[in-house]
């Protein structure tokens, strides 16, 4: 029933060092209670003031209204709804880290979970900004609600994907919330008993609900983590699948698409898999923490981010296949006529190189275990990723039916101070998060100390070079003589 | 009134897990069992059924479903129709992903929820913490004082591997 914990003995340590249970508490709730780095600061500061100027662009926004976007009759769809797609996508590594790799019963996911559900909220955050700035009238925004109302019997469309989105980015958060918060009461007990100053103590007895360890509450946790793992994951395929269906149902050539669903689906992976590197990179140095989030972590990752990328750059050739092969359509054969050779073959083949050529590289087990490599890696596929969300929305709009109103595009300050505000919301409520609560969900990796640090496989592995191998065949005949008997 | 309770404290898991059979064989009355992470194995040791939890959260989610589901009946076929490129007003297949999305949500805060609920865990909650080293690296036994002879518990504790026995005082009204 409940998730045993088995590690082969082959397999790599997931712990360096520790071998006991508190030097992990030490480790990984030090960072709490010690007062923030310099670094820690600089990085705070940098990102609140990103983000303060993102909160402006917005207020900008909603005074003057989206004119003061570069959007025009034809490219109605721009920075702003690539962005939503963007910080959707990076969402849903989180999910699969806990809830899909959970399930698989991936022992290594424990490093890295906590940290990469924090990003998972903090990414539907920022996507959830964009399309409820684009509505214009905020103010007006629970008119997406189906709620009983004055305007005669009018009700939201429930056949629309517009309104699915309402629902499945809504539900993904609160259930994410949900899901990330369960698994930090008993690590926030933890800082609870710890703390030595009045008002940390006060603080952590309120969050950690007062969590006590006792085997019933576990057995009760451990069944609702494992239930909420099992309806997360069907949950955080429909959310990117239905975000492929606010283009997918549209007759738009480039948009009107069948594979859309998985392949955006392994899109969001591969780019949310760039992005917790991308963090957990930082936050392993920062935080002093290689000997919990290690090279084994880290290759893993790689491992799913050239399979994800591999799917993607399958979907993208897909595509053309099926467009100029397949469609037997003259608007098809010019979308994709256009996004490769058009006014926007540079976002094209950007995306091109980013996100198929550049994962390849992680072929080669060197690469994938290179920190500096997997960084710089990370950063591109992000940058690819972004494309990718571009060249779908912008490259199909801008040249239509109508070659008299064909246009071009290029962002505003307002809102290209959007997205970096976004940045800035992301990296200081990741920050914040990194201060105060446990960035490695630390209860779990307990449950796999034992079974998974670097002494305790150092002595199987010894063991099993002693007996496993070297075993001659008349003595397994014996062996196998005597069981029958 | 105040309660007494008496902790035997192991500094290892298994030794907590190789003590439950010989304390019960004592005659010893277990109370509760803390630890920092969940101990695989223990329910059945110590006799916790398995949580009905998950029939809840079946039970919500079916719910909710229903709920989604007649609700979006109501609109599209009797509150607002509207026809849709000549498509029938009950347009079911189209109303999947938003029945969908309100399950999971419903079953997912309806368990999670009733979990806290049924534990006594929410913000507020007048829990007396027994032992701060329980969410470090401590596993503990505690008995209930009115109903164990406390030399005899301690005794058997003592033989069984606890690394340290101490009485606990639970203050009136707390819970642990």
């Amino acid at each position: 029933m409940s998730h045993h914990p088995y590690v082969s003995p082959i397999r790599e340590p997931l712990i360096l060092g520790a071998d006991n249970y508190h030097q992990l508490t030490e480790d990984i709730i030090k960072p709490i209670e010690n007062k923030p780095t310099k670094l820690w600061w600089m990085g705070f500061i940098v990102s609140a003031m990103v983000a303060a100027f993102g909160v402006f662009t917005i207020g900008w926004e909603i005074w003057y209204g989206t004119g003061t976007w570069n959007l025009n009759r034809t490219i109605n769809w721009g920075w702003d709804i690539t962005n939503f797609v963007w910080w959707i996508g990076i969402g849903h590594a989180g999910t699969l880290i806990s809830a899909i790799l959970l399930l698989f019963r991936q022992k290594w996911r424990t490093g890295v979970n906590r940290a990469a559900e924090a990003m998972t909220i903090f990414a539907v955050i920022c996507a959830g900004i964009y399309p409820i700035f684009h509505m214009g009238r905020v103010w007006l925004m629970f008119f997406i609600m189906p709620y009983p109302n004055s305007r005669g019997p009018l009700w939201t469309n429930f056949t629309s994907p517009l309104l699915w989105d309402v629902f499945a980015i809504s539900t993904y958060f609160s259930v994410s919330v949900l899901f990330w918060y369960l698994g930090l009461l008993p690590d926030l007990a933890t800082v609870r008993d710890r703390a030595k100053a009045s008002w940390a103590k006060k603080l952590y007895t309120k969050l950690s609900f007062g969590w006590s360890g006792e085997a019933k509450h576990w057995q009760r946790h451990e069944a609702v983590s494992l239930v909420l793992a099992g309806l997360s994951t069907p949950l955080v395929l429909s959310v990117h699948t239905i975000v492929s269906f606010d283009f997918a149902t549209s007759v738009i050539p480039g948009w009107h698409t069948t594979i859309f669903p998985p392949y955006f689906v392994a899109g969001a992976i591969f780019s949310g898999f760039a992005m917790v590197l991308t963090l957990v990179l930082v936050v392993r140095k920062v935080m002093n923490l290689e000997n919990y989030i290690t090279l084994a972590h880290i290759e893993s990752m790689n491992k799913v981010i050239v399979l994800t990328g591999s799917i993607v750059g399958v979907a993208y050739i897909t595509e053309i296949v099926i467009a100029l092969f397949y469609s037997a359509n003259i608007y098809e054969y010019y979308a994709f006529y256009n996004r490769t050779f058009g006014p926007y073959a540079w976002s094209y083949w950007g995306m091109m190189t980013c996100n198929v050529i550049s994962p390849q590289f992680f072929w080669i087990k060197k690469l994938r275990r290179s920190i500096l490599f997997t960084f710089f890696m990370s950063i591109f596929i992000n940058i690819g990723m972004w494309f990718e969300r571009f060249v779908i929305i912008v490259t199909s709009l801008h040249r239509d039916y109508l070659p008299s109103s064909w246009a071009y595009y290029f962002p505003s300050w307002v809102e290209i101070g959007m997205f970096c505000g976004t940045l800035g919301i992301f990296m200081t409520s990741f920050l914040l998060f990194a201060k105060f609560m446990p960035v490695i969900a630390l209860a779990e990796v307990k449950s796999i100390l034992k079974l998974a640090n670097d002494k305790h496989l150092e002595k199987t592995k010894l063991h099993t070079d002693m007996h496993g191998h070297g075993v001659t065949d008349s003595e397994m005949k014996k062996h196998i003589h005597g069981m029958h008997h | 009134m105040s309660k007494k309770v008496l902790l035997g404290i192991f500094d290892d898991e298994e030794h907590l897990m190789n003590a439950v059979q010989p304390m019960k064989d004592s005659g010893a009355k277990l109370h509760k069992i803390y630890s920092p992470f969940p101990l695989h194995g223990i329910d059945d040791k110590i006799g916790l059924k398995e949580s009905r939890l998950h029939t809840a959260g079946f039970c919500i989610g079916l719910t909710g479903f229903a709920l989604m589901f007649a609700f979006i009946t109501w609109i599209n076929v009797s509150s607002w129709p509207q026809t849709f490129g000549g498509k029938p007003h009950f347009a079911m297949p189209a109303w999947v992903p938003v029945t969908f999305e309100f399950t999971v949500l419903t079953s997912s805060w309806g368990m999670g929820l009733l979990m806290l609920a049924v534990s006594q865990l929410w913000p507020g909650v007048d829990r007396h913490i027994l032992d701060p080293r329980i969410t470090d690296d401590k596993f503990v036994m505690t008995y209930d004082l009115d109903e164990n002879n406390e030399s005899s518990v301690s005794a058997a504790l003592k033989s069984n591997g606890a690394s340290e026995i101490r009485i606990e005082e639970i203050p009136e009204g707390k819970i642990i």
